[in-house]
């Protein structure tokens, strides 16, 4: 037996990583609540800020925990803009109905082009769904008279949030709701990955073969884990929508599912806290370098981009282990 | 073990994409049979688990569970009708721990603690990582795993690969207690002794073909059958 069976460190106790979460939870919330104070003429980037990481938490949930790679993410995010700015528009400018529409508009998108997604692999599958983005991409740009076209839609005012909080020109208000629904969204991502379903995520992700021989059926839960995604980067892409009361072609574009995906490689695939935590990186690196030097700005990123494939390809969020290694070999 | 048929190939053509491994084969198991599948390296042995699986390309023939008609259902119906496939590779969920190995293979409803009953070691190491187990662990994490999904037909393919002998014969245990429990177990095994020790029939590949199939104390009594496909006698 003993030339079997290694001798193991006790298992780390739950309790201990469950409070360790709750105390970092607590530390990005107070973040948060502070940055608002002590950066109040950035609102508006800071905001934009909170609505990419509901966004990139949403592709992590396909890429990283299902494994799922697709470069056509913004295709689920534009959509939830769109519908939310023309249910804005034309129908309620109630923020949380026009949040309810995005959401549906994301996974009723991520749903019909998931059943063809899921069913392709590898470089397939990542051809197939910056395809699905530039469909979707040219459709909109095409029906101007509804989405405004290359000008972007405009004429969206929305009403105050709970009919108590009027978005302001400070940004005050969408700061603060975006802040909101990011918390909303974690804390039900958190729920969903700890969940039974989420292990299966996992496990597909590690060996769809094996999965499928103890009796899942893959397919059909890679295209819910999909429409999930879609209906939380739908969400994103309303908070978008309502904040800046404007959207744009470029929510549909391949640049942002590409920065999406840079974002979370950036930060940590599979581990929710990477998206935050990579998309904070990736946009102060974007503002600050960008306002230094508009044209080189993205030699910036993708120094940070080559440093971390190389040195901690587990992302910003795996630096504290790689140290923690490092400095017990040195003792 | 009862005369009804649990499993039923006829003239089964399968293999990986356009390349056939399996040719022709034409056998049945019986309801709580203990079928031993032995033969060289490349015979397709493993080829033939997968292909009851459903995970391997089909080009002709039929498959029966329970005298129903498997070879069109894709591998997670199958599991549902049944079947429970535990890999050579084993297939440990490597970024999961023990406990959410478990509860991945069992769509949260089966009780770990019998997965735990079976093997007291893997309650010892619940929230280990898959990538932290030993062999040994891994593959009775990896036998418990296809357990949960409740199989009445259960396929092993060769469970006793690089392990301690102490690590075999607890293996070996569950598996006599599965067996004695009324399930039908194929067994794919190298080690041949083993295989007839549990076995009560026994099928012999060569090739992608069968060359031997019946009683295994036919092969016990005369070991010039192993001698000639497999290479070498039991003492």
């Amino acid at each position: 037996m003993e030339a079997d069976i290694i001798r193991h460190k006790p298992a780390k106790r739950l309790g201990g990583i469950f409070s360790r979460r709750i105390l970092l939870d607590i530390c990005l919330i107070s973040a948060a609540i502070a940055f608002f104070f002590i950066f109040p003429n950035n609102l508006g980037f800071m905001t934009r800020v909170l609505v990419m990481i509901i966004m990139v938490l949403s592709l992590d949930l396909v890429l990283g925990y299902a494994g799922v790679a697709t470069l056509g993410h913004a295709a689920l995010f534009g959509s939830g803009a769109y519908a939310a700015g023309i249910f804005a528009v034309y129908i309620s400018a109630n923020p949380l109905l026009g949040l309810v529409v995005g959401a549906l508009a994301g996974a009723i998108i991520a749903f019909f082009s998931g059943l063809i997604l899921m069913r392709a692999t590898g470089l397939t599958l990542l051809m197939l769904s910056i395809a699905v983005a530039q469909v979707l991409f040219e459709l909109v740009n095409s029906e101007r008279d509804l989405t405004g076209g290359s000008d972007g839609l405009l004429g969206i005012d929305m009403d105050p949030v709970l009919g108590l909080y009027a978005f302001d020109f400070y940004g005050k208000t969408g700061y603060w709701y975006a802040l909101a629904v990011l918390v909303v969204v974690f804390i039900l991502l958190r729920v969903f990955v700890a969940s039974p379903f989420g292990l299966v995520a996992r496990g597909i992700h590690a060996s769809p073969e094996r999965m499928r021989a103890i009796g899942t059926p893959v397919y059909w839960r890679l295209i819910t884990i999909y429409t999930l995604a879609g209906g939380i980067a739908g969400i994103g892409g309303a908070v978008s929508a309502q904040v800046t009361e404007l959207v744009s072609l470029e929510s549909l574009g391949f640049n942002l599912s590409a920065e999406a995906m840079i974002m979370l490689i950036l930060g940590g695939i599979g581990r929710l806290y990477g998206a935050i935590f990579g998309t904070v990186i990736f946009m102060t690196v974007h503002h600050f370098a960008a306002s230094v030097d508009p044209f080189n700005w993205l030699f910036v990123i993708g120094i940070l981009v080559l440093l971390v494939v190389y040195v901690v390809p587990e992302g910003v969020l795996g630096l504290p282990e790689k140290l923690r290694k490092h400095l017990g070999m040195a003792k | 073990m009862s005369t009804e048929t649990a499993l039923k190939f006829t003239n089964v053509n399968a293999g990986y994409g356009d390349t056939q491994i399996l040719n022709t084969l034409s056998f049945s198991v019986a309801k709580g049979e203990r079928l031993a599948v032995i033969g060289r390296n490349g015979a397709g042995k493993t080829t033939l688990l997968n292909t009851i699986m459903g995970l391997t390309d089909m080009h002709a023939g039929s498959i029966e569970l329970n005298a129903e008609a498997i070879e069109t259902l894709p591998a997670h119906q199958r599991s549902a009708r049944g079947l429970g496939l535990v890999p050579q590779t084993r297939d440990i969920f490597a970024s999961l721990t023990v406990e959410e190995n478990l509860l991945a293979g069992s769509k949260g409803r089966a009780d770990i603690s019998e997965a735990f009953a079976l093997f007291p070691r893997l309650k010892e190491r619940r929230n280990n990582k898959g990538a932290q187990l030993s062999g040994g662990e891994q593959q009775m994490l990896s036998v418990v795993r296809t357990l949960m999904g409740k199989p009445d037909f259960v396929m092993l393919d060769e469970p006793f690969e690089g392990l301690a002998p102490v690590i075999c014969d607890q293996l070996m245990a569950v598996f006599k207690e599965l067996a004695d429990g009324k399930n039908t177990i194929i067994l794919v095994e190298q080690h041949t002794e083993m295989a007839l020790a549990f076995s009560d029939r026994l099928l012999i590949l060569d090739n992608g073909e069968i060359a031997f199939h019946g009683a295994t104390g036919e092969v016990r009594d005369n070991s010039e059958i192993l001698d000639r496909y497999i290479g070498l006698g039991v003492a």
